[in-house]
């Protein structure tokens, strides 16, 4: 488990208060207890704070399992693009 | 020097003006909070409160947080909205705003609507310029009494040349200059 993985596995736990240990990268987001839009978002903001980076805001309904969530973080961590010809960059 | 209250017309916060959100804030701590609650005039669809509504509560909370007193104005930069759930008419809501950062006289803000069960349905995020009132006074029209609007209207147009775009919007814009 990279890092980031390790990171987004946290904070997603946290925002849903549910046992990492529920959390594979193949796991379907919205499989998990409690998961809706809206812990969808504090998800997003958390790892946003997380890594000082700004996600696009189409993510949500680009990803489905918590392994594409990562790939998308560690892409922009690292300074690419999202993928989706969304300039998603980190902030100052 | 108080140049906002009690004269206030704000859209968002002024308890006098029948029209607008009539948002009343309370500071704990380093955050500003209110409750809000609104009605059909607000909607967009039937049941749902309009997104930019919304938005101007959430850049409410923001500005309320950093205006720390009556003699300062904080006037909004740039601003980011997601939307993560509906907000509807007749539901309780609560908008938090609080600084995350500052450089000076620029804050870096935020500020999260939640529902009833305290879940996020929406979040503001902004970058926020505090200044004087004293020193922002002549781009401003102050009233002494609440005038007709009809009356405000047309001495808006007289005062600025682009009432249309500056003055019949964010009075309080950057760079707006209608004096």
């Amino acid at each position: 488990m990279t890092s980031v993985s390790a990171e987004i596995t946290k904070i997603i736990a946290e925002a849903l208060a549910i046992d990492p240990a529920m959390i594979a990268p193949e796991t379907e987001v919205r499989t998990l207890p409690g998961a809706d839009s809206m812990k969808m978002l504090e998800v997003i903001m958390s790892t946003e704070k997380r890594f000082k980076i700004e996600l696009p805001d189409e993510l949500p309904f680009n990803i489905t399992t918590v392994g594409e969530f990562v790939s998308v973080v560690e892409k922009v961590v690292a300074g690419e693009h999202a993928g989706d010809g969304t300039a998603a960059s980190h902030v100052a | 020097m108080n140049l906002v209250k009690p004269n206030s017309n704000c859209f968002g916060c002024s308890p006098s003006n029948a029209n607008g959100l009539q948002l009343s804030f309370r500071r704990e701590m380093d955050e500003v909070w209110a409750d809000v609650e609104l009605d059909e005039r607000f909607e967009s669809y039937p049941g749902v409160i309009h997104g930019g509504i919304v938005a101007t509560i959430l850049d409410e909370a923001m500005g309320n947080v950093v205006r720390s007193d009556e003699t300062s104005l904080s006037l909004t930069l740039s601003m980011r909205v997601r939307f993560s759930g509906l907000v509807k008419p007749r539901e309780n809501y609560r908008v938090v705003g609080r600084v995350t950062s500052q450089k000076g006289i620029h804050f870096s803000v935020e500020a999260r609507l939640l529902d009833s069960e305290r879940r996020l349905v929406a979040a503001g995020e902004a970058l926020f310029r505090k200044v004087a009132a004293a020193d922002f006074a002549d781009r401003l029209i102050v009233q002494q009494t609440k005038p007709d609007s009809s009356e405000t209207a047309e001495h808006d147009k007289r005062q600025c040349g682009n009432y249309e775009d500056h003055c019949g919007g964010a009075g309080d814009r950057p760079g707006h200059d209608c004096a």
